[in-house]
């Protein structure tokens, strides 16, 4: 058991380097250390889940212990570590499988297959550790391996903007952690997350202390995992290849937000956070499925979806229920992995076309890809049985149970408005004529082993997955109870709703596009269509206020500071040691005789030093 | 067991210089991992003599002492086949004076270092190592007569040589000590004893000036202040006095000489003494328990970083004839392996987190914080951050400018160097990342 923790913590940083490495002397080599390494995370994290017995794994170990200093780094592992663990490593082999084609002819796969799993290694950090510190640690290496892999591509500007913009965001939600840091360590004195969740069941910790703390670390969860008002960069980190938007853009890291969340629930039950929690997500949700319906690029639909399901997920947390949002993401993280990786088979078989609208008619040449992907839109939208309806249900008669108003709404509207968008996507891309004659004429059909294996599977597991929901809740849950609300007709009218939206999309998109092209010709129509494609000008107006406030009135004010009171301080300190050093080198002749000569001057020092002392005896 | 494995290996290599290098290597190699196995299961030369202790803090100087020279040995070239033999002898000396708890003793082999560092640097190839090597001698000569006659005044007083039980009362005592002191401070490049080590470190073979500039200081650092622990807690204030004012003496005068150098090896020799002021800081700071913790952590980064820059640049000299800072313009280019290492191992020096310099630096400090020295740790912080500029020109050489027309294309590393670079790299980044073995071992003092 502790061999398959040691693997899981040294294997992907070893196996980065390695495929680096190895992938430098023979490019091949690159993907199968991948493979492998990938394989046997996926294989520890399995054998701690079979051997895993009802005591978690508690390992303490003590970093630096110097004075009153003190850092710890301790490895605990329950259950909601391991669904994170299993999440983790299982699609990250998947994705690193699916990678050998669609990464195939890239000349730089040894740093493509390095930093990825550089960034499972981030991810399994972060989850199986038992103190802030250790977290804070996986958190910033998956934000610098997100960083370096959206701007994979660094040639391209669009690219090596969109990581820059990413890291930027994302590093400012970590700045309220690390400041969450100080001010847990000052006022709470460890960093314990386990012992935060009892303190804060004891109530050894100030009301007030832990709101601040809770919020702090909730703006952190805010910039990883894409909610307002931080969500823009997770759209343009659609610029990355679409494997690494699947793996850490869909699947993986945007959900470390709600497991941090999640990991220090009795802490934020504890001060009333979550219902700050709740109202943010429930806006976010909506912000994101809104501005679904009306993107153009294949990734930025999921990107947005991506978001809008997150924020559904932590609406489940905020309004109470830790079953219903910990559900919801291990069942967004199996869909939409399958989406991302469905739309890269897409985007592969098209040759890198990402814009919806020019594709059509691909269920001809690529039926399984097309089946794949409905399973996993429906999925997503919330069909029976597919394993997305359970935990939506759950979240929504969750917050119609315990969530005010707004949260009610807003995420109501936002779980029925998935099956708008994700049907468009899939009928754009899949029925009708091909709208695009050139690109039509050079698709070709997926490989089998590489691209059709791992959807098919990922697809397998999002339709039986569905048998055990109530399991998952209670692995999760380890013996707490909740009790699961049951609202009298809120399953059938959001069925209903679901219809008639399903009903309207197809009207439209299959058979009326003559009437959607009218009614989107018109004027009031393209004001919203404009509002949402831009993502509600929430990136124009951080953009806006950074560039007034911060760049304009604080930058030019430092930057005046700087040239001409610092380095002219840095200038004048040239002819300053200069003149030392000139100084100091007189003693240096490289006449031995003067050097004898120090020397006596050295032990006459210490001896006069002495003399005087002992004296004063 | 440790010593005798190293000295009769140290008798044997020769046999192999003329016929096969490689087989000289590998038995040195062997040696030193054969007397690593030895320490780590408790036979010492404690198990022959009574004089030997070996506790954890000396086993885990010992291992890194021999990692050390192991990878020196491994990037050595042939004309420099006499160090192995040497090196050996090195290590049976420093394995010796770790594990020792006797002061005669202690003495005995501070001078056998001191003679095998003289034929160390007379391996001379030209002019200038000819001058580096008589330097070395005639002050280090000097120094031994200094010191064998503070022993001698110690010898008449004391009752018992061991560092226990030695006796550290009276007038007389206190005089031998310092007379003692000022053979030793030589040793160690205090200034302003320290004018023969700028000129010998960066004028000798550079192989030789890293086991003496990296191997030797560090384990006199740990030798020394083992030895005269006594002495310092007992006369808290001579020790504040006298290792304060030689510390500040030391870091300010070296860094400020570091600073206009144009030849690297000037550079990295002066770094050297430089570091000799941060480690007298714990050594200040006898008071405090933290202090041998300090000292053992700052030898121990410090024998990785400071044996891993000068090997650098005995390659980069061999390949290339590389002596002043022009010649490295570009060479991010021309040798990238090289470059990358010596980047790394120069940073740690300049002490940027993650890396052991920078660890060894705080927890030195911390030491002196704790014996309330701050305005001594301030001046070590300011004298830090005026280093980083000379480690920082040389970075800056290797990357941002273009290389000089004409000059050599690439340059390669050869396999034992880069085996023994990547065994001095992965020290310099365990130690700046895991602390807890050294905090352990030194907790019991």
């Amino acid at each position: 058991m502790n061999n398959a923790v040691l693997v899981l913590l040294c294997a992907p940083f070893l196996g980065a380097v390695l495929a680096y490495v190895l992938g430098k002397i023979k490019i091949n080599l690159a993907f199968w250390v991948a493979e492998i390494v990938g394989a046997m995370l996926f294989l520890a994290s399995i054998v701690i889940f079979i051997n895993y017995s009802d005591t978690p794994i508690n390992i303490d170990y003590t970093w630096i212990a110097y004075g009153d200093l003190r850092l710890p780094f301790g490895i605990y592992i329950d259950h909601l570590s391991i669904v994170m663990l299993l999440i983790a490593t299982g699609l990250g082999f998947a994705d690193i499988h699916f990678a050998h084609d669609y990464m195939g002819n890239d000349p730089d796969q040894p740093r493509y297959y390095a930093k990825v799993l550089f960034f499972i290694g981030g991810m399994v950090l972060l989850v199986i550790t038992k103190d802030l510190i250790g977290a804070f640690v996986g958190w910033e290496f998956m934000g610098l391996a997100s960083y370096a892999l959206i701007s994979f591509w660094y040639y391209k500007n669009s690219a090596a903007d969109a990581g820059m913009q990413a890291f930027l965001y994302t590093r400012f939600g970590d700045i309220f952690i690390l400041a969450a840091i100080g001010l847990l360590v000052y006022y709470a004195g460890t960093l314990n997350l386990v012992e935060l969740n009892e303190m804060a069941n004891a109530g050894e910790i100030s009301k007030t202390v832990a709101l601040v703390v809770a919020l702090f670390i909730f703006m952190g969860a805010i910039g990883k995992s894409g909610q307002f008002p931080l969500y823009p960069w997770l759209m343009n980190a659609m610029e990355g290849p679409t494997t690494v938007s699947a793996l850490i853009h869909g699947a993986t890291m945007v959900n470390s937000g709600i497991y941090i969340v999640a990991r220090l629930f009795d802490f934020f039950s504890y001060t009333d956070a979550l219902y700050i929690v709740a109202n943010v997500a429930a806006l976010s949700a909506f912000i994101g499925a809104s501005s679904a319906l009306v993107q153009k690029e294949i990734k930025k639909i999921l990107a947005y979806s991506t978001m809008s399901h997150l924020s559904i997920a932590f609406v489940g947390l905020g309004v109470g229920s830790l079953a219903a949002g910990m559900l919801h993401l291990v069942n967004h993280a199996i869909f939409k992995a399958l989406l991302f990786l469905s739309a890269g088979a897409v985007i592969y078989i098209a040759h890198h076309t990402k814009d919806a609208w020019k594709l059509g008619g691909l269920i001809k040449t690529a039926p399984f890809v097309a089946l794949f992907m409905a399973m996993g839109s429906l999925s997503l939208a919330g069909v029976p049985p597919f394993s997305g309806f359970f935990s939506k249900e759950m979240v929504v008669a969750n917050a119609w149970a315990h969530g005010n108003e707004f949260t009610k709404v807003f995420v109501t509207i936002a779980a029925l408005l998935s099956i708008a968008y994700i049907t468009r996507l899939w009928v754009l891309l899949f029925l009708g004529e091909p709208r695009n004659e050139d690109i039509a004429g050079s698709v070709h059909a997926p490989s089998n082993l590489w691209m059709r294996l791992p959807l098919g599977v990922l697809a397998v597991v999002t339709l039986f997955i569905s048998i055990w929901q109530s399991d998952i809740v209670h692995y999760v849950l380890n013996g707490k109870e909740e009790v699961e609300p049951h609202i009298m007709g809120l399953t059938a009218f959001m069925l209903t709703g679901m219809l008639i939206l399903f009903l309207i999309v197809i009207g439209l998109y299959v058979k009326g596009l003559n009437l959607l092209y009218k009614i989107a010709s018109h004027h009031f129509v393209m004001t919203i269509h404009q509002i949402l494609f831009n993502g509600y000008y929430v990136e124009r107006m951080i953009t806006w206020i950074s560039k007034t406030i911060v760049v304009n009135a604080v930058a030019k004010a430092a930057r005046w500071f700087d040239t001409n009171v610092i380095d002219y301080l840095v200038n004048a300190t040239v002819p300053a040691t200069q003149g030392i050093y000139k100084v100091f080198r007189a003693g240096h002749s490289g006449k031995i005789g003067t050097y004898m000569g120090q020397f006596v001057i050295g032990v006459a020092i210490i001896v006069i030093a002495i003399l005087i002392i002992v004296k004063g005896l | 067991m440790n010593f005798i494995i190293l000295i009769a290996a140290g008798l044997l290599v020769p046999v192999f210089y003329k016929s096969n290098i490689f087989i000289a290597k590998l038995i040195a190699v062997a040696a030193f991992v054969a007397s690593a196995v030895m320490v780590y299961n408790g036979f010492g030369l404690n198990n022959v003599f009574p004089y030997f202790v070996l506790d954890g803090s000396t086993k885990l100087m010992e291992y890194v002492l021999l990692a050390t020279l192991a990878a020196v040995t491994l990037s050595l070239s042939g004309f420099e086949r006499p160090l192995i033999a040497q090196m050996l002898f090195v290590a049976g000396a420093s394995v010796a004076i770790l594990e020792t708890n006797n002061f005669f003793i202690f003495i005995v082999l501070f001078e056998v270092i001191a003679i095998i560092s003289y034929v160390l640097v007379a391996n001379i190839r030209n002019f200038y190592n000819a001058e580096g090597a008589i330097k070395a001698f005639i002050a280090g000569a000097v120094a031994s007569g200094i010191i064998l006659l503070g022993f001698a005044l110690f010898s008449f007083v004391t009752e018992s040589f061991n560092y226990a039980q030695m006796n550290v009362q009276g007038k007389f005592t206190l005089i031998a000590v310092a007379i003692m002191l000022a053979g030793i401070f030589y040793k160690l490049t205090v200034v302003p004893m320290h004018a023969w080590a700028a000129d010998a470190y960066s004028q000798v073979n550079h192989a030789a000036a890293a086991i003496l500039s990296g191997v030797i200081k560090s384990v006199m650092l740990v030798a020394v202040f083992k030895a005269f622990y006594k002495f310092l807690v007992a006369y808290p204030g001579a020790t504040v006095l006298i290792f304060s004012f030689f510390a500040i003496l030391t870091m300010t005068l070296a860094n400020f000489m570091a600073l206009w150098q144009k030849r690297i090896s000037k550079i990295l020799a002066y770094s050297s003494i430089a570091h000799s002021g941060y480690a007298l800081i714990p050594f200040a700071a006898a008071a405090s328990v933290y202090s041998y913790t300090g000292v053992l952590y700052y030898a121990i980064a410090y024998i990785f970083m400071q044996t891993s820059v000068f090997l650098i640049l005995n390659d980069l000299r061999r390949e290339a004839g590389v002596k002043y800072l022009e010649d490295i313009k570009g060479l991010g280019e021309k040798a990238p392996i090289h470059a990358l290492f010596f980047t790394i191992q120069l940073f740690s020096l300049a002490g940027i987190p993650m890396l052991a310099g920078f660890l060894s630096k705080a927890v030195a400090f911390y030491a002196g914080i704790d014996a309330g020295l701050w305005p001594i740790v301030l001046i070590g912080l300011l004298n830090s951050a005026l280093a980083v500029a000379y480690y920082a020109w040389i970075v800056k050489h290797i990357y941002l400018n273009k290389p000089v027309e004409g000059s050599v294309k690439k340059i390669n590393i050869s396999p034992g160097s880069l085996i023994g670079q990547l065994i001095l790299l992965l020290g310099t980044v365990y130690f700046g990342i895991v602390a807890v073995q050294v905090f352990n071992t030194t907790i019991s003092m």
